[in-house]
């Protein structure tokens, strides 16, 4: 029964991204909702009692999929420049295959004034930033990479990456090869790390 | 006669002026509220009490809410793009240009906080699409000066011409939209001081050969 219940979780989180990403936020409606899957909203109700709730459990997704994942990568026992380009490019391939997901949920944040998302928010960013910072300074540490640069300064750079790539989805820019673009800002990064 | 046509020539000069400083004024109650409630809280009532002004003579400077937003999109077109723009075409190196390139839109992100995320907030909310195109314009002019300084330097032969300007740029973009989400997630922690001058010197790192 508990599969039951989660596929049709999960079928109801992808119509609730597929509606945004189409329609935008304004749109999700329960009644939208349900037209998109074709079941009742009384159904939808028996899973999710509001549109906050549906939120709530797609930020705990991200939670769970992206953030425990990249903390996996950080925790690995492999030379760092290995761990930092699978942790670009697992973020890249995750928010690409989400479509922008994160910004979404921070533009409801916004939009609604919502402090719980808002914080929410806040410690995905925080984590993937924190995860960052473990993976380059094992490479220091190691003797790997360089230390003259400002760490924190670097990981604002690198948090860009991940922001302007749902940026990018949002805006409806033209659709671009995820594999060769985490290869090509791994090469920026690297370049920053790698000693003289 | 005449001396009254000339007072009321006056009586609408004055108008006008006002005209554009009420609409000022709007704008900045506008940002206000999103700043303090978020754009849904962006009504003409709640304005009407921030600013002290009926909702009718609201409505006689602006048509919609939606035409205080854009207009508030006009503004960063013309003060932080137009500033850019010129900033890409002037004669000075590469290393420097990047510099006053990347605090001309830190400082004016910072003093504005971080505008822009709410903007595209509204935008993609509502999956406007007149105003995700004017946001669009705002993302694509900020990427496009920036090649225009990096090829420059390539060009001059100061860079590696092997760095992927595509790329780069995205790196780049993400600067200044990490800045504004961090400004509203977290508008406490920004330590602006050297951050251009440091930010600065790692994208050089990236581009030296």
């Amino acid at each position: 029964m508990g599969s039951i219940r989660n596929k049709r979780k999960t079928q109801i989180k992808e119509s609730v991204l597929n509606l945004i990403f189409r329609d935008g936020i304004h749109k999700l409606s329960m009644k939208n909702l349900a037209n998109e899957i074709g079941i009742s909203e009384g159904t939808i109700y028996r899973y999710y009692p509001t549109k906050l709730n549906i939120i709530e459990d797609i930020i705990n997704d991200i939670k769970t999929e992206l953030i425990k994942k990249l903390r996996e990568i950080a925790d690995r026992n492999e030379p760092a420049p290995n761990k930092l380009k699978k942790y670009i490019c697992y973020t890249i391939e995750y928010l690409h295959s989400k479509k922008g997901l994160t910004l979404v949920l921070l533009t409801e944040a916004l939009y609604k004034n919502n402090i719980y998302l808002k914080k929410m928010l806040d410690k995905i960013y925080t984590f993937q930033k924190e995860y960052f910072i473990n993976i380059v300074l094992d490479g220091i540490i190691t003797g790997v990479w360089d230390d003259d640069f400002d760490l924190d300064v670097l990981a604002y750079l690198y948090m860009g990456i991940p922001a302007t790539l749902n940026i990018e989805t949002i805006l409806k820019s033209e659709s671009f090869d995820y594999k060769k673009r985490c290869d090509q800002l791994k090469k920026c990064i690297f370049k920053i790390l790698e000693k003289k | 006669m005449g001396k009254v046509i000339s007072l009321s020539n006056k009586f609408i000069q004055m108008e006008r002026k006002s005209t554009e400083i009420r609409k000022e004024e709007i704008k900045k109650a506008v940002l206000n509220i999103i700043k303090d409630s978020g754009i849904k809280a962006v009504s003409t009532k709640n304005l009407s009490k921030e600013i002290g002004l009926s909702e009718g003579a609201i409505f006689r400077h602006f048509k919609s809410k939606k035409d205080i937003i854009s207009s508030i999109i006009d503004d960063v077109s013309n003060d932080l793009i137009e500033k850019l723009k010129s900033l890409a075409g002037e004669d000075m190196d590469p290393e420097t240009k990047i510099y006053k390139y990347l605090c001309t839109t830190i400082t004016y992100l910072l003093d504005n906080n971080g505008i822009t995320i709410l903007l595209f907030s509204e935008a993609a909310y509502n999956n406007d699409s007149e105003m995700i195109q004017k946001l669009n314009y705002i993302f694509n002019s900020q990427k496009k000066y920036f090649k225009t300084i990096i090829k420059e330097g390539i060009q001059k032969n100061i860079w590696d011409k092997s760095v992927s300007l595509e790329d780069l740029s995205i790196l780049y973009m993400g600067i200044p939209i990490t800045l504004n989400i961090n400004l509203i997630l977290n508008p406490s922690d920004f330590n602006k001081k050297d951050f251009c001058l440091k930010m600065k010197n790692l994208l050089v790192k990236i581009l030296n050969k």
